[in-house]
C-alpha cells in the first residue's frame, strides 16, 4: 500500500485529502500540520510520497523541501507541491526538484490518480 | 492706496457708507505688498501717480506674491493714456479722475462680484482635484482589496469544492438520486466561483505586471493546434464547427498565453453561434506582425459596446454571464495579454450577422517589445515635450512618464525602473545622472545643441542627440536603439562559464566579452559551485562532463542555496540528454544546446536572452 504524508496547515484540506487518498485511492495516509512536524514525521514514517502545501506560516513549502532534502532518510522521497498559484510557479517548483505540482482547488475524485501519475514518472534515469 | 490724505478719506467714507466694513488704507505705496501678503484683499483701489513708487511698480510687486493668478486691482487715474497701460499691467478695471462716486461704487461692486466668483471657482477646482485624487486612491485600494479577498476565498473554496466532490464520489456513503443532483449543483457553482476568482487574480497579475511572460519564437501552427485541441472541452458544441487554416510562419510570443487568448475568443464565438453554425479562424501574416481573426455568425456586438466590451464585467447583456457561462473577465484578460505582447486587439461586427475578434502580435523578437515596469521618462514642460508622449504611446510603449522639471525627473529615476530618459540638452539632469552609478547605464536622449553640454557630463553616459523639434520616425528609431543599448549596458551581472575544455572555454569567453558581457570561468564542478556561491552569476553556461563533480552535481548543489535556485542555466554539452536528465538539470529558466548541432550565433543569442531574465531569488519570489 502506498504510504503518503500530507503536510498542510489547513485541517479541513488535510481531511479532504486524507479521505480522498484513503477511501478513493487506497493509500495509507499520515498527516502533519506544519513543515517542522512534516519533516519529523517523514523521518519516522518513511512515506513513499509527500504532498506538501506551499503556503504555510513559519516554514513554507520551499523551506520544508530543503529540510526534507537535507536529512538522508527523506532526501530522495518524491515531493508533490500543493499550491494555489497556477502557471509559471509550477514550472519553477518542478525546476527545484519537485516530483510534481498540484493546483488548489483540486478535485478529490482524481487526486490519488494525479499523485500516482506524478510519482510513476521516473525523475532519475 | 493714494498718497493724498483727502482722496483716501473720501473713498473710505464713501465705501463705509455703502456698507463695506473691512477697509484698510495707506498713503505709502511701499506698504502695499506687505499689507496684501498679510490680509489678502479682495480688492485694491490703487492710485497710479504717487511719489517714490508709482502704481505700475506696485502692481509688478503684487504679481510676485501668490494671487491664484488673479490680481484684484482697480486703478484710479487722471491720465487717459494710463488706462490701457494699467489694464495691460494686470489691473482688472479703472476709474477716471476726477472720480464720480456712483461710478466708483458700481465698479467696486462689479469687481467684488467677479472676485467672489473667482474664489468660488478656485475652491471648486480644488475640491475637484481632491475628489479625483481620492477616487484614484479608492481605485488602488479596491484593486488591492479584490486581490486579497480573492486569495482569501480560495482556501475555503478548496475545502467546499473538495467536500462536495467527496460526497459526489460516493466515497463517504451512497446517496439518493436527489442528493446527487443537489450536490452536483453545489459543486458546479463552487467550480464557477473558483473560475471567477482565478480570472480576477489572473487579470490583476497581468495588469500589475507580476506575471513574467515566457517569450519564445513559436510556430503559429502549434498555437492554433493547441487552441483547437481544447475546444471539445468547451462543452456543448451543438454541432458548431471551427475551421482553422494552415499557417507556416512563426511568431514571438508566450505560447501558453496566446493559446489562452485564442481559446477565450473561440469559446465566446461558439457560445454566441447558432446550433450547426461555423466559426472561422483567419490568420494574416504581414511584415513584422501576425493577425489572428476569430469570426462567428452570431448576433454581433452592438456599436455602443465595441469599446467597452474589453473592460471588466462588460458583457453586452448582463444576463450573459449566467446564461452563457464565463466570468465576464475573459476579454479583459485577452486584452491584457495581447498588450503585454506589444500587440493590439479589437472587434469588427455587424449586428445580427456576426462578429470578428482580432488581435495582432509580433512575428519576431524586437527589443522594443514593451516591458511593463520599464518606463520611458520624458522631462520638460513645453509643448514639444508633451507632444512626445502621444507619439511614443501611439507607437505602443505603454509606460511613458512626463515630468515638468529636473527635480521631478530625479524623483522618478530614483524611485523607478526607467529604460530611457529624454530631456533638453541644457538641463542639469544629465550631470546629476552621471553622479549616480546606478543610473549611469540608462540611455539618455537629449534634445537641442550638444554644445551646451559639458564634456564631463557626457563621459560616462549613453547619450544620443536629437534636434529640438524631432519628427516621430526619428524619435522612435532613437528609442528603439536606446532600449536595445540599455539592455546590453545595464549591469546585468556576469556569466559563469563552466567548461573543462580550455580551448572551447577561451573561445566562448572571447565571444561573450566582445558583446560587452562580463565573464567568469570554472573548469571543474567544484570550482563552479564555489564561484557561484561567492558571487551569484546572472547566467551559468554549464557543461555536463566535468572533473570532480559533474554538471548534475553542480545543479543539485546550487538548488540547496536560496540565492542560487533561480539562476538561469544554459546547458551546453556534446551529450544527447534524455527528458529525465533534462529535468534534473533545471535550475532557473533552463535551455539546452547540443555542441555539435548549435551554431555560434545560437549560443550567443541564448546567452543574451537568458541573461536578461530578471533573477527571482529563492523563497522571496514565491511568497505572495
Amino acid at each position: 500500500m502506498m504510504k503518503i504524508l500530507i503536510i498542510d496547515d489547513d485541517a479541513d484540506i488535510r481531511s479532504i485529502a486524507r479521505l480522498s487518498l484513503s477511501r478513493l485511492g487506497g493509500m495509507d495516509v499520515i498527516e502533519a500540520a506544519s513543515g517542522g512536524e512534516g519533516v519529523r514525521r517523514a523521518r519516522e514514517e518513511a512515506p513513499d510520497v509527500i504532498l506538501l502545501d506551499m503556503m504555510m506560516p513559519t516554514m513554507d513549502g520551499l523551506d520544508t523541501l530543503a529540510a526534507l532534502r537535507a536529512q538522508p532518510a527523506t532526501a530522495l522521497t518524491p515531493v508533490i507541491f500543493l499550491t494555489a498559484r497556477a502557471g509559471e510557479e509550477a514550472e519553477r517548483l518542478r525546476a527545484l526538484g519537485a516530483a510534481g505540482v498540484l493546483i488548489k482547488p483540486f478535485d478529490p475524485r482524481t487526486l490519488s490518480q494525479a499523485v500516482r501519475a506524478l510519482v510513476a514518472r521516473p525523475l532519475d534515469s | 492706496v493714494d498718497d493724498r490724505e483727502a482722496n483716501v478719506r473720501l473713498l473710505e467714507a464713501m465705501l463705509s457708507s455703502a456698507g463695506y466694513t473691512s477697509i484698510t488704507s495707506t498713503r505709502d505705496p511701499h506698504q502695499v505688498v506687505n499689507l496684501h501678503r498679510t490680509h489678502r484683499y479682495d480688492l485694491i483701489l490703487l492710485d497710479l501717480l504717487m511719489p517714490g513708487m508709482d502704481g505700475f511698480q506696485v502692481m509688478e510687486e503684487l504679481k510676485d506674491i501668490e494671487n491664484d493668478g488673479y490680481l484684484p486691482v482697480l486703478v484710479i487715474t487722471a491720465q487717459p493714456d494710463h488706462k490701457l497701460r494699467a489694464l495691460q499691467a494686470g489691473a482688472k478695471d479703472f476709474i477716471s479722475k476726477p472720480i464720480d462716486l456712483a461710478e466708483v461704487l458700481m465698479r467696486v461692486r462689479n469687481m467684488l462680484e467677479v472676485r467672489l466668483l473667482h474664489v468660488e471657482a478656485r475652491n471648486n477646482s480644488r475640491v475637484l482635484e481632491q475628489t479625483v485624487e481620492r477616487l484614484k486612491e479608492v481605485e488602488r485600494v479596491k484593486d488591492g482589496f479584490l486581490s486579497t479577498v480573492s486569495h482569501e476565498l480560495r482556501t475555503p473554496l478548496t475545502s467546499i469544492r473538495g467536500s462536495l466532490g467527496l460526497l459526489a464520489s460516493g466515497a463517504i456513503g451512497a446517496l439518493s438520486d436527489e442528493v446527487v443532483e443537489v450536490v452536483a449543483i453545489a459543486e458546479r457553482n463552487a467550480v464557477r466561483l473558483i473560475a471567477l476568482i482565478n480570472d480576477i487574480l489572473d487579470l490583476e497579475r497581468l495588469q500589475t505586471g507580476t506575471i513574467e511572460l515566457q517569450f519564445a519564437q513559436v510556430p503559429v501552427a502549434s498555437v492554433l493546434r493547441r487552441a483547437m485541441e481544447s475546444l471539445p472541452s468547451l462543452g456543448q458544441m451543438q454541432g458548431i464547427t471551427v475551421e482553422a487554416p494552415e499557417v507556416p510562419s512563426m511568431m514571438w510570443a508566450d505560447a501558453d498565453r496566446i493559446v489562452q487568448v485564442l481559446v477565450n475568443l473561440l469559446s465566446n464565438a461558439v457560445k454566441f453561434s447558432r446550433p450547426g453554425g461555423v466559426v472561422t479562424i483567419g490568420v494574416e501574416v504581414r511584415e513584422g506582425w501576425v493577425e489572428f481573426r476569430v469570426t462567428d455568425r452570431g448576433r454581433g456586438v452592438p456599436m455602443a459596446h465595441r469599446e467597452t466590451i474589453f473592460e471588466r464585467f462588460r458583457q453586452v447583456e448582463t444576463s450573459d454571464a449566467r446564461e452563457k457561462g464565463g466570468t465576464g473577465l475573459g476579454l479583459a484578460i485577452c486584452k491584457s495579454i495581447v498588450e503585454q505582447h506589444g500587440g493590439t486587439i479589437g472587434v469588427e461586427s455587424e449586428e445580427g450577422r456576426g462578429s470578428t475578434f482580432w488581435f495582432r502580435v509580433l512575428t519576431a523578437f524586437r527589443p522594443v517589445a514593451p516591458k511593463l515596469g520599464r518606463a520611458i521618462l520624458v522631462c520638460g514642460d513645453d509643448a514639444d515635450r508633451r507632444g512626445l508622449e502621444d507619439v511614443i504611446r501611439q507607437a505602443g510603449y505603454h509606460r511613458v512618464v512626463t515630468v515638468p522639471d529636473a527635480d521631478a525627473a530625479w524623483d522618478v529615476l530614483k524611485a523607478g525602473d526607467v529604460a530611457v530618459v529624454m530631456l533638453k540638452s541644457d538641463s542639469d539632469l544629465l550631470a546629476r545622472i552621471g553622479t549616480e552609478p546606478a543610473l549611469a547605464a540608462i540611455p539618455v536622449i537629449l534634445f537641442g545643441s550638444p554644445l551646451v553640454v559639458s564634456p564631463e557630463a557626457l563621459s560616462d553616459s549613453l547619450v544620443l542627440f536629437l534636434p529640438e523639434r524631432v519628427d516621430s520616425r526619428e524619435l522612435l528609431a532613437a528609442i528603439r536603439a536606446d532600449l536595445k543599448r540599455g539592455w546590453v549596458a545595464v549591469p546585468a551581472g556576469h556569466v559563469l562559464l563552466v567548461e573543462d575544455d580550455v580551448t572551447l572555454l577561451d573561445v566562448m569567453a572571447r565571444q561573450l566579452s566582445a558583446e560587452g558581457i562580463a565573464v567568469r570561468t570554472a573548469t571543474t564542478g567544484e570550482e563552479a559551485i564555489r564561484a557561484a556561491e561567492a558571487d551569484p552569476p546572472a547566467l551559468m553556461v554549464l557543461d555536463i562532463g566535468l572533473p570532480e563533480r559533474d554538471g548534475f552535481d553542480v545543479v543539485d548543489a546550487m538548488r540547496q542555496r536560496a540565492a542560487l535556485r533561480g539562476i538561469p542555466v544554459l546547458v551546453y554539452t556534446a551529450r544527447d540528454l534524455t527528458e529525465a536528465e533534462r529535468g534534473r538539470l533545471r535550475l532557473g529558466p533552463t535551455r539546452f544546446l547540443t555542441k555539435s548541432k548549435a551554431s555560434d550565433e545560437d549560443f550567443r543569442r541564448l546567452v543574451v536572452e537568458l541573461r536578461q531574465i530578471p533573477l527571482s531569488r529563492g523563497a522571496d519570489a514565491v511568497t505572495p
